[in-house]
């Protein structure tokens, strides 16, 4: 039906002209869309979505373009006015006035917006193992084509190479996989020993092949892309594992648990059988290689076993009978030595965290952790030295700054007696601080997607609506690729409380890795606030 | 990322302070650990901490900026010197407080009045107060190889005094003030207390004394600086948070406080904390978060939050972090401890930015199954789990250029 504007039918924003072929378009009340009637214009290529051969368009997109101008809008056979427009189609059910303000605010000043998409979002869990930007891959037309073609040749090698490589002795740490799976998971080369078994098979391949040279990732890259393809896995229908749910058993020493079950047959790609089978045989072959010491670490030890005693000759050690009863030992004797002052500090049940000792002598194991953890430091070969010839601060003849007598050092300022060079001091200072700030460290940081997973199930409240595109993004904006947006956002009334925790949790688990914005509409006024997850780095370099 | 960037924290422009120590404890002593570990002490008075002891005032400022001093605004820098007349007389080159006479007669009158107040008859009132306030000659100087004496003016010699070195607490003998703010400070003679025992009073000169005319005297009026005792000394003392003392006493061990001669435990002092301020659990967690952060908490009074987080101390960087703290339980949700909505949100937020911090959410985590009673501990703590958020401004038009990202 072509439409035939009639003026006296259609309000006209004042200053505007008529344009002899405005679009026609058509309110459908019970699908909660508008549905184009005459070819789309120049606004086709960032808003409104196809669907079965037509073009759509959300209610609140079809209001502004009302309002602009662009469209013409009917219901029922009858033009609608923009009173009328408002007044269908803003509803609860498709999208509030409020939504429906920040929108066309958001819209006014260029940006690109669009209805959030769940599905664009991608799990911790994928993006940890790049998945991402195969998913990408997958969804793009072309450019995949050629990939797949040449990835069965690929595939047999890496196999190939894969099966080889791998002889038991060579298995460095960490466990071998549970279950056996034809040529699409061979035997992998773990290189962390993080228990990542299971029914993720395809997915622990890319994981753990992480560092191992490029030609052969690409690879397993696209065998796995091919594999999914194979099984009928397309874009549209992409499935999303929900990795919280799924057990990974702990194969590591302290709780050995070998013998594993047939993974779940829906978690496995088709034509992939899986079967249980007890692991104990390969664990036992782990840790196979002798330690081989260097002539001066030998020649350390032998010194240290003339000048210290053996630990095991004290017989209050040799009533211990097992770890945790020798490390309460040890705390007591530390305790003791402290008692002396302070009682009412150290006689009691609870104790200050830092004991006198510990800001002097760090303990090599922490330390040097948290050394290495903290600095990124030019001249290495200075600071292993004074690492080496670390004892309380005494000075030695071979760290620079020569000779000088013994002396205490308390601060990098100060004025007795300071032959160290300064950065080596400068650093064991540091050192220091950073131990002492560890022992004091008891409260653990958490991060706002942690636990967002569970509270998924909570609905209600707040929800993410549009996403949104940055305006130099318009002239590259694909609709069915747009790519990860600038930003999402959460619309709710300047009145109304503000989000609790748990929200926060819940939506920034739903945002993923895209920032989230929370419109605050006041009677026509918007401001926008964001909450965005931070950890206060430790501080303590000066 | 959704993250919130990191951004450094601004330098001052002009620094006047050098930076000591991260924290009060000794770093790396050569010999035994327990030997120079010292622990500083502490007064509860009237549910406040209180420092006395100059020595200890001095490192627990200088190292780590604990405290207020209680007549300064955060550095414990009170003096009875009077500004004016310090830079009348600045070639003098002392270290002694300059006070007008004024001033003076009122330190005597004051002490005077205390006396009677202790029950001394005035005459004897008068006779000590007589013998004290007498203008000394050569005041005593201790192994001070730099004591210059200065003799451009007649009688009145003023002497470079070093700095007092004595770390005694301020001995009052049988003067004793119940209120704890300030200390009388007649002392016996001889008794060599902290500063602000000699004075140099700016008196004029009497007609009858010889006027020697002293060439470098610049002033019309002939005045001159006497030294004499000042019998009303004020003390300044550091007051501690109760988080800070806290910290120090669990975290790092290195103060005691004491409750009628009395040290108290740990626990004691968790419990009796509490009391004091109710929500005093969950802003020592914080507290001892940021601190094991390496970052220096303060107030947040000034800007309607409850702390603000200073890099390396107030003197050397603008603080960075405006910080409100709530805590909730296992499933984020939580009695808030105050009710926030958007208009206060958004106040604070423009406040945080018109003075350049970032507006930041600490919540504390607890979880559901700890009990009152696990929380009645402090180690309760290690149970607890901490999320920082920054809550920032989006500007949608486009004169945000200048914002960075997101």
């Amino acid at each position: 039906m072509e439409p035939e504007p009639e003026p006296a039918a259609v309000e006209v924003p004042a200053g505007r002209v008529l344009r002899g072929s405005l679009v026609a378009a058509e309110w459908r009340p019970e699908e909660g869309f508008v549905e184009l009637k005459s070819p789309a214009g120049k606004f086709w290529q960032t808003m409104g979505f196809s669907e079965q051969g037509r073009q759509r368009l959300h209610p609140e997109e079809a209001l502004y373009l009302l309002e602009c101008g662009s469209i013409h809008l009917f219901h029922q056979d009858l033009p609608l006015s923009i009173q009328e427009a408002y007044q269908l189609l803003l509803t609860d059910h498709t999208v509030t006035f409020l939504q429906y303000q920040v929108f066309s605010h958001l819209k006014r000043l260029g940006y690109v917006v669009r209805r959030f998409q769940p599905s664009s979002v991608l799990s911790p869990y994928e993006r940890q193992l790049n998945l991402d930007a195969s998913v990408q891959h997958l969804e793009d037309g072309d450019g995949k084509r050629k990939r797949s073609s040449s990835s069965p040749r690929s595939i047999n090698k890496k196999a190939k190479a894969l099966d080889n490589s791998l002889q038991p002795k060579s298995l460095a740490a960490s466990s071998p996989p549970p279950c056996s799976q034809p040529s699409q998971c061979p035997e992998e080369k773990p290189q962390e020993s993080s228990p990542m078994k299971g029914p993720g098979g395809p997915f622990q391949l890319l994981g753990s092949l992480g560092p191992s040279p490029g030609p052969a990732r690409e690879g397993v890259g696209c065998s796995w892309e091919s594999g999914r393809a194979e099984n009928g896995v397309t874009g549209a229908g992409k499935r999303r594992w929900n990795f919280e749910q799924i057990s990974f058993p702990n194969m590591a020493s302290d709780s050995r648990h070998t013998l594993l079950r047939a993974p779940a047959p829906e978690l496995l790609p088709a034509n992939v059988a899986g079967r249980e089978t007890d692991a104990e045989s390969w664990c036992q072959k782990l840790n196979q290689r002798k330690e081989k010491l260097s002539r001066r670490e030998r020649e350390h030890h032998a010194e240290a076993a003339q000048f210290q005693e053996d630990v095991n000759a004290d017989p209050e050690v040799q009533r211990c009978s097992s770890w945790r009863e020798y490390k309460e030992l040890l705390q007591r004797r530390q305790v003791q030595r402290s008692q002396r002052r302070a009682p009412h500090l150290w006689g009691q049940p609870v104790t200050p965290l830092l004991s006198p000792g510990q800001a002097s002598s760090p303990g090599t194991p922490s330390a040097c952790h948290i050394f290495e953890g903290h600095w990124q430091l030019r001249n290495h070969r200075t600071l292993e030295r004074a690492w080496m010839n670390w004892d309380g601060l005494r000075l030695k003849e071979d760290v620079g700054g020569g000779s000088g007598p013994t002396s205490t050092v308390s601060s990098p300022a100060a004025a007795a007696g300071p032959v160290w060079e300064g950065l080596e001091m400068y650093l064991v200072f540091c050192v220091l601080v950073a131990v002492v700030l560890q022992h004091i460290s008891v409260l653990q940081t958490t991060h706002l997607p942690d636990g967002g997973a569970r509270l998924l199930e909570k609905s209600g409240g707040l929800e993410i609506i549009f996403d949104v595109y940055q305006a130099d993004a318009v002239a590259t904006f694909r609709k069915n690729n747009p790519g990860k947006p600038y930003a999402r956002m959460c619309i709710s009334g300047f009145d109304e409380p503000v989000p609790d925790l748990c929200s926060l949790k819940r939506l920034s688990y739903q945002s993923g890795d895209v920032p989230l914005i929370f419109a605050l509409v006041d009677h026509g006024d918007i401001s926008f606030y964001s909450f965005r997850d931070f950890t206060l780095p430790q501080d303590v370099g000066h | 990322m959704a993250e919130a960037v990191f951004h450094a924290p601004k330098r001052k422009r002009r620094v006047y302070e050098t930076y000591e120590s991260p924290l009060p404890i000794p770093f790396g002593q050569d010999h035994g650990p327990l030997k120079e570990f010292k622990i500083f002490r502490a007064e509860m008075i009237n549910n406040n901490v209180i420092v006395r002891n100059a020595e200890d005032i001095e490192q627990l400022y200088g190292k780590g900026y604990f405290g207020k001093g209680i007549l300064s605004r955060s550095r414990p820098s009170f003096t009875i010197s009077d500004p004016k007349l310090v830079a009348k007389w600045k070639d003098m080159k002392t270290n002694m407080p300059i006070i007008t006479s004024k001033r003076y007669q009122h330190s005597v009158e004051w002490a005077a009045e205390l006396m009677r107040r202790q029950g001394q008859d005035e005459s004897t009132v008068r006779r000590i107060l007589k013998d004290y306030t007498k203008p000394l000659e050569h005041p005593p100087v201790k192994r001070n190889e730099e004591a210059q004496v200065h003799d451009k003016l007649n009688s009145g010699m003023v002497s470079n005094m070093e700095g007092t070195a004595g770390g005694e607490r301020p001995s009052v003998r049988g003067l004793h003030h119940e209120d704890g703010s300030q200390h009388i400070g007649l002392l016996h003679p001889g008794d060599r207390g902290p500063d602000h025992e000699y004075v140099l009073v700016e008196e004029a000169e009497c007609a009858m004394s010889e006027r020697e005319a002293a060439p470098n005297e610049e002033l019309v009026q002939r005045n001159r600086l006497i030294c004499r005792r000042n019998p009303y000394r004020i003390f300044e003392y550091l007051q501690l948070s109760l988080e800070e003392a806290f910290f120090l006493v669990y975290a790092l061990g290195c103060l005691s406080i004491y409750y009628e001669k009395e040290p108290l435990t740990i626990v004691k002092l968790w419990k009796a904390f509490t009391v004091v301020q109710p929500t005093f659990r969950t802003t020592y967690m914080a507290y001892h978060y940021f601190r094991s952060k390496g970052w220096v908490p303060k107030v947040g009074l000034k800007y309607g939050t409850d702390l603000l987080l200073y890099r390396k101390g107030p003197p050397f960087y603008h603080a960075s972090y405006s910080v409100i703290i709530e805590l909730v339980d296992d499933h984020f949700e939580g009695s808030l401890r105050r009710p926030l909505s958007w208009k206060s949100l958004a106040a604070l937020s423009r406040v945080s930015v018109n003075v350049s911090k970032e507006l930041m959410l600490c919540y504390l985590i607890k979880p559901s199954t700890m009990t009152d009673k696990e929380m009645e501990s402090p180690e309760c703590m290690k149970r607890i789990k901490v999320q920082e958020v920054i809550l920032s401004r989006w500007v949608s038009s486009r004169e945000r250029s200048d914002q960075d990202d997101l």
